[in-house]
């Protein structure tokens, strides 16, 4: 194999945000289609210089202290000022995105790739020939998920491919296997590949270079890649070392699927309209609503006119009046601030839930690292729904409790004509010298500016950095009371502004 | 098979929201009323002169043991023409286009004459037996030492004050004004006819006391002269002849429209003076918290004609009924201004309505003039 480097990395130092130096002065170069191994020992700092050279070093707004040249195809970045990130990494734990399918964990790579090369469709497509493309993530396979990721990383088509401990806990078979699939895949696209491993045995026949973390000199030192050698080096600084799967049925599918390159922004509208599913339309969440707003109507009319403390005849006295003034209240005040209270309690919790997983699962940090503008397709997603939603819902939950308001003025009052219901019901929320307009754009306006304000609430928790499944139900509750807080104010604040 | 399984699963929630939402809609557009052009169903005409001074009216029909319904809206159209708006609902409909319709003031009268016989007898005996009580109670508390040591005079002060205040009140001299131009001038006659002699025989037989009562008076104080003058009114008022003449005459003098719309107006204004004097709150506060007064209290007839006759002329059918009529005519009592309904009648409840006192009001004949 030719040495002559394609990326060289010089003079590189790095500091840990905690201020430990990982590696001073250190030296890494790279040839062309190589495979070169970087094994440390662990918590050495291996996945910081994966990350460095993918870009993600710091994205989390860690002080990390970097200096040091990278020399790639005729260009010089400066470590200490730039961000480089010519490598797209295949993640320890995959980062897969699991709401969408395994077609579109590819499609949303290839269309979002600086270079889009449909050649590498096929050869992608060899690596899944037995996975279907609609399946999902989570019907697949520990193997078929790792395939899958690197199909991923490759359609990112970057020069350099970075793999963080990709045979973690897989067994000799699957990992020699993938060892191949690895070494094959460098010599197809003519591009070098940087793997980061613990388990080196299985990977070490194919390897064309290694590179150790010495964290005694703190510095890259180069090795023959031959067993004994890593070993006695790994042995030198104190570190044990130890040691895949995949087939052809749905080879048509993935040629299809992945045979042209689309406009990036319809992944924007791809989350849209999962999240309207999600946040909006589902019938679960159509019939919470529709049965709070049922209730709502119930309850104000049956008991405004069940514990009046008037007394029969003075009941039917009020009676005009007394609708007049429940009408009014349920439109203008229960059923908007009732609404916006059970719309945010069930969505603060599923945005919380749902971003804090993909922060937990890497998910956004591969989307970055994929040049997916992810957070922003999210970000606006979930602000659009939650918006749109609401005036939907309000308009809808509205109709429901006047209905569920008749239902019940009827068994209170059987025998009444419905207009004489519907002109007193409806009298002062269609008040002439007021408008109904008017009074419709202060009810918009307290359930946008509640559910824009909780929606905010819920995706910042939700994006804040997460380290474990306690931290995302933490901020699930944290989420809910907050936003709840948040609407149960603004409802309070516009109400009094509006009378 | 399992995709087969997601995409049903899918197009089945897909479904039932899409039905949910319709419901919603169909729900709200069955119940919210939409922006639309009202067409009247029938233009009626006035049969009298009258001044309407609302523009909008609601109109009833009568079901089983005239039990009022309303059944919509009549709109004045002109001087002489009201629309009628009936509700949609057939039987408002259909009701509406069969009967003969009356624009009546909304009063009292109205709704008593809905109560049945039976009914309307126990409440004229349940009254009569109130006023009865009261009446000796009031009497009963007029007449003790206390009262007119510490009450009377203050509180005939502020009476006084506040009648000369009221009948200056323009209201008051428009409301009377009329009453007295609608009485028939062979009414007022005979009453003066009647009275006049013996009018004259009290004033001569007055003069003697009076002269008498002025000559002790140049010594003592004027309220003593008025109490002279006061003693007088009551002798004429307490001869049984006087009170015959005035009971004959009195109903062709109140009986009529004017006469009834001056009451509570006249009522109105005395009640507005009386508050506005700063001595008659605490003077009454003083009255009701006196416990001397507390064995003359009006007690059983008085609190049951409270409790009855609202329940006798809202006419409830069960614990939750509304009486819509009822509700209409108390508003417009209470908030002292005239309102109007329009009473849609089958022949057999109009001859039963009027055998029960039903003012005539307007009838309205159907179509433009």
């Amino acid at each position: 194999m030719s040495r002559k480097p394609v990326l060289v990395v010089e003079d590189l130092s790095m500091i840990t945000p905690s201020g430990k130096v990982l590696v001073e002065h250190a030296h890494l170069s790279i040839g062309r289609a190589e495979v070169v191994l970087l094994v440390g020992p662990s918590g050495s700092g291996k996945s910081s210089i994966v990350h460095l050279l993918s870009g993600l070093l710091g994205d989390d707004g860690a002080p990390w202290m970097v200096c040091g040249t990278m020399h790639h195809q005729g260009r010089d970045y400066d470590l200490s000022l730039e961000r480089c990130n010519v490598g797209a990494l295949v993640f320890q734990g995959y980062a897969l995105f699991d709401d969408l399918t395994v077609l579109e964990n590819l499609r949303i790579a290839l269309d979002h790739a600086d270079h889009p090369d449909l050649a590498l469709a096929g050869l992608t497509a060899s690596l899944l020939q037995d996975i279907d493309p609609r399946q999902t993530v989570a019907s697949s396979s520990g193997g078929q998920r790792q395939r899958i990721a690197i199909a991923r990383t490759l359609l990112a088509n970057r020069p350099l491919l970075l793999f963080d401990e990709p045979n973690s806990g897989l067994d000799p078979f699957a990992a020699q296997r993938l060892a191949s699939l690895i070494r094959d895949l460098c010599r197809r696209m003519d591009r070098p590949a940087l793997i980061v491993a613990h388990h080196v045995d299985d990977l070490l026949p194919l390897a064309d270079a290694v590179y150790l973390l010495d964290t005694h000199r703190r510095t890259l030192r180069s090795l023959p890649p031959d067993r004994q050698a890593v070993e006695a080096a790994l042995l030198a600084l104190g570190s044990p070392e130890a040691g895949a799967s995949g087939v052809t049925r749905f080879g048509v599918p993935w040629r299809q699927g992945l045979s042209d390159s689309r406009p990036p922004f319809q992944w924007f509208f791809r989350y849209l309209h999962e999240y309207f599913w999600i946040l909006l339309a589902s019938p679960l969440m159509l019939i919470y609503i529709f049965s709070g707003a049922a209730i709502v109507g119930f309850v104000t009319m049956w008991f405004g006119f069940n514990y009046d403390l008037l007394g029969d005849v003075v009941r039917s006295f009020v009676h005009d009046e007394s609708l007049m003034g429940l009408g009014f209240i349920e439109a203008n005040v229960i059923m908007p601030l009732i609404l916006s209270v059970m719309l945010v309690a069930r969505n603060n919790a599923i945005i919380t839930a749902d971003l804090g997983n993909r922060v937990l699962s890497a998910q956004f940090r591969a989307m970055r690292n994929l040049r997916i503008p992810g957070r922003r397709y999210l970000t606006w997603a979930i602000l659009i729904n939650m918006i749109a939603g609401s005036l939907i819902l309000v308009t809808a939950s509205m109709a429901i409790a006047a209905w569920s308001s008749y239902l019940t003025w009827q068994i209170l009052f059987p025998g009444q004509p419905f207009e004489l219901w519907q002109e007193n019901f409806f009298g002062a929320f269609y008040r002439p010298n007021q408008g109904w307009v008017r009074t419709l754009g202060w009810i918009s306006l307290k359930v946008l500016t509640s559910s824009a304000a909780a929606a905010g609430v819920a995706i910042r928790i939700g994006l804040s950095a997460k380290d474990s499944v306690i931290a995302v139900n933490y901020a699930i509750a944290r989420s809910i009371v907050v936003g709840v807080t948040l609407t149960l104010m603004i409802h309070a604040f516009i109400t009094v502004l509006q009378f | 098979m399992q995709d087969m399984q997601i995409r049903l699963q899918r197009l089945m929630s897909g479904v039932i929201s899409l039905l949910l939402l319709f419901g919603s809609l169909t729900a709200g557009l069955a119940v919210i009323p939409l922006p639309r052009l009202e067409i009247p169903l029938a233009t009626y005409t006035l049969t009298q002169e009258v001044v309407i001074h609302r523009i909008e009216a609601p109109i009833f029909i009568l079901g089983d043991g005239l039990f009022p319904q309303q059944c919509g809206k009549a709109r004045r159209a002109g001087f002489h023409q009201v629309q009628i708006f009936p509700y949609a609902n057939a039987e408002c409909h259909q009701s509406v286009i069969g009967r003969r319709a009356r624009l009546l003031d909304a009063d009292l009268r109205v709704p008593w004459a809905l109560v049945p016989p039976d009914d309307r007898r126990e409440l004229q005996d349940l009254s009569t037996r109130a006023m009865e009580r009261v009446r000796t109670s009031v009497i009963q508390g007029v007449r003790s030492p206390f009262f007119n040591e510490e009450y009377a005079p203050v509180l005939a002060e502020i009476l006084h004050g506040a009648i000369r205040i009221a009948w200056r009140a323009p209201a008051v001299r428009e409301a009377t004004s009329q009453a007295f131009g609608a009485v028939q001038q062979e009414s007022l006659n005979t009453l003066a006819e009647n009275l006049s002699p013996l009018l004259s025989a009290k004033a001569e037989q007055g003069l003697w006391r009076g002269l008498a009562g002025y000559t002790l008076n140049l010594f003592s104080r004027e309220h003593h002269q008025n109490s002279q003058l006061a003693e007088l009114a009551q002798d004429v008022l307490r001869d049984p002849q006087v009170q015959a003449r005035l009971v004959e005459a009195l109903p062709a003098i109140l009986g009529t429209e004017e006469a009834v719309r001056a009451v509570p107006v006249i009522a109105a204004e005395l009640g507005r003076s009386l508050l506005e004097d700063p001595r008659f709150v605490p003077l009454m506060a003083r009255v009701v918290s006196d416990p001397r007064f507390l064995p003359l209290e009006p007690t059983m007839p008085g609190e049951r004609l409270l409790t009855v006759v609202p329940q006798r002329l809202m006419r409830l059918r069960q614990r939750r009924d509304h009486n819509p009529l009822v509700a209409h005519v108390l508003r417009n009592l209470i908030s002292g201004e005239r309102g109007y309904l329009v009473l849609f009648l089958t022949p057999e409840q109009e001859s039963l309505l009027m055998a029960n006192d039903l003012p005539n009001g307007v009838i309205l004949v159907r179509g433009k003039p």
